[in-house]
């Protein structure tokens, strides 16, 4: 089977789930201003929007909204590559899931595809309109590069994931508890919600592993407005798209790694 | 079984099954910091360095501890259910003839412990990254009340929840949203005179906005936006009546499934 084919059985896969599971689709529309509540509110409690705007040089409505969005996004698209196989195993399908003829590591590249469409959504619900109340006419071509960068963030995280999810599960088996301090450190990294050039250093170094937040420190100075050089943006993105590709064969070798333990083990039930 | 004997069982299982195997007390805590940190490292971006570094992390370690509390009705209480609607345990619980409340009362000491544990991986990292928030308490009664009446409302909306779920199997990302716009909604994370005042009604008219209400006033924090003493008595009326018609309300779902079988639900 294909990547095409495979494309098409998750489309049909994607789009069936969200129209049968209505408040899923919605969700992905509300997340990003619940998050938004969420932190202004703990940040009123801790002090006030008005110092945030000083220490960071954006109003924290459309930051915040911003960052939510991407956060809701990359998990929207990749989170199915790290929790398939858990998933999978709970319902007890894995065994003909390792059985099939299809490759996995097709399998896993197609996952995050059609998810891309929900992403598109999701921004027109909360990016568009809030940052065309922010900046009108320029918050419009602010929210359209806000969404590209995010939909190439989001596919660019793909391989990482694809290495996390073949290490993880063959080393401690198809672990949710393991995969509960991956999320949350990868977000973390991602630098969406915390600046990263505003982490301390070691932060810094280990963020700069991930290629998508290379693309999200260019989302969030375009939307600052922060002058960057043309060489520091090709930069960033030259290193964002470099660490995915490096990361292919790899998760490549962890998929096939954890393929060949489940085959040699046996998938519990 | 004697109920204290099914209470202990079920404490004990949940106590293997979630805390001692896999490393799970462990990983979890591990895991929990890393999203306090996700969370409360943007917020401390909101700091002002003339407002006094303690009140602040007070503040934040009041708003987190009701947020999490609202997480654990969900998610422990609520959400079990949901969970063992899944895994088909649920039938099994109701045909043995104990009381599902037993089973309640046997997760509450697990949800206890990861409350305090996350009370105090909240602490720690308020006191690293602000200062040590300055626990003291102003007016003792309050406390009290506002801690006994957030208690009794998180049972109240956990069984309201739980019972919605087992009698229509409530989709996992309903829960999620109710679980995070409750407290947000309702003055949980921020006093409700710094709300808007359409919100301040809405917050008044749901049992939940007093019990956070009288703790910050009871922490020395901040003034109620009703007169104290009559918000102690509509948070002890409002709160009880709530839990009353929570009981009765789950009992009444129960009886429906047993009538109409349990629904059939998608791990999330």
């Amino acid at each position: 089977m294909g990547l095409l084919t495979m494309l098409r059985a998750e489309f049909t896969f994607v789009y069936a789930d969200i129209f049968r599971r209505k408040s899923l689709l919605a969700m992905l529309m509300i997340y990003p201003y619940i998050l938004t509540l969420f932190i202004l509110l703990i940040g009123t409690s801790m002090g006030s929007p008005a110092v945030f705007t000083e220490k960071v040089g954006i109003d924290p409505v459309p930051f915040f909204i911003v960052s939510s969005f991407v956060l809701i996004s990359v998990l929207g698209v990749v989170d199915d590559v790290l929790w398939r196989p858990i998933f999978d195993e709970w319902m007890g399908t894995l065994s003909y899931v390792i059985s099939s003829p299809t490759s996995r590591v097709i399998h896993y590249l197609a996952i995050p595809i059609p998810r891309l469409s929900l992403v598109i959504l999701s921004c027109s619900a909360s990016v568009f309109p809030v940052l065309i109340y922010y900046y009108g006419i320029t918050g419009l071509f602010k929210a359209f590069g806000v969404l590209g960068l995010t939909i190439l963030s989001s596919l660019l995280l793909t391989t990482l994931a694809m290495v996390i999810a073949g290490l993880v599960f063959t080393l401690a088996g198809e672990s949710w508890r393991i995969l509960n301090i991956v999320r949350p450190l990868l977000l973390i990294l991602l630098g969406a919600f915390y600046p990263r050039y505003m982490m301390p250093l070691t932060a810094q170094v280990m963020s700069w592993l991930v290629p998508s937040s290379h693309t999200v420190e260019l989302l969030q100075r375009l939307l600052i407005g922060l002058s960057t050089e043309t060489t520091y943006v090709l930069m960033l993105l030259g290193a964002a798209v470099a660490l995915a590709i490096v990361y292919t064969p790899l998760g490549n070798k962890a998929i096939r790694h954890w393929e060949k333990k489940k085959l040699t083990e046996g998938v519990s039930t | 079984m004697s109920t204290i004997n099914t209470i202990k069982a079920v404490l004990s299982t949940y106590i293997k099954a979630e805390l001692l195997r896999s490393k799970g007390f462990i990983i979890g805590a591990f895991s929990l910091m890393l999203w306090l940190i996700m969370f409360l490292a943007p917020a401390v971006l909101f700091r002002s360095p003339q407002t006094s570094p303690e009140v602040i992390s007070t503040y934040a370690l009041v708003a987190i501890g009701i947020f999490v509390s609202y997480s654990a009705a969900t998610w422990d209480w609520a959400w079990e259910l949901r969970w063992l609607m899944y895994q088909g345990i649920l039938e099994h619980v109701i045909l043995s003839g104990e009381s599902v409340f037993l089973l309640f009362a046997g997760i509450l000491p697990v949800s206890m412990i990861w409350l305090t544990l996350a009370m105090l991986g909240s602490y720690a990292l308020l006191t690293g990254i602000i200062a040590p928030p300055q626990i003291v308490v102003a007016v003792p009664t309050a406390l009290l009340t506002g801690i006994a009446s957030l208690a009794i409302v998180l049972i109240a909306y956990a069984l309201l929840l739980g019972g919605v779920t087992i009698s229509t199997g409530t989709s996992g990302p309903i829960m999620e949203l109710i679980g995070w716009v409750l407290p947000i909604a309702t003055g949980g994370l921020v006093p409700l005179a710094a709300l808007p005042k359409a919100v301040q009604y809405i917050a008044l008219a749901t049992p939940f906005s007093y019990p956070a209400e009288l703790i910050r006033y009871g922490l020395g924090l901040a003034s109620p936006v009703l007169d104290p003493s009559l918000t102690t008595y509509v948070a002890l009326a409002y709160t009880t009546g709530f839990l009353i018609f929570a009981v009765f309300f789950f009992k009444l779902q129960l009886k429906k499934i047993l009538k109409e079988g349990v629904k059939t639900v998608a791990v999330y």
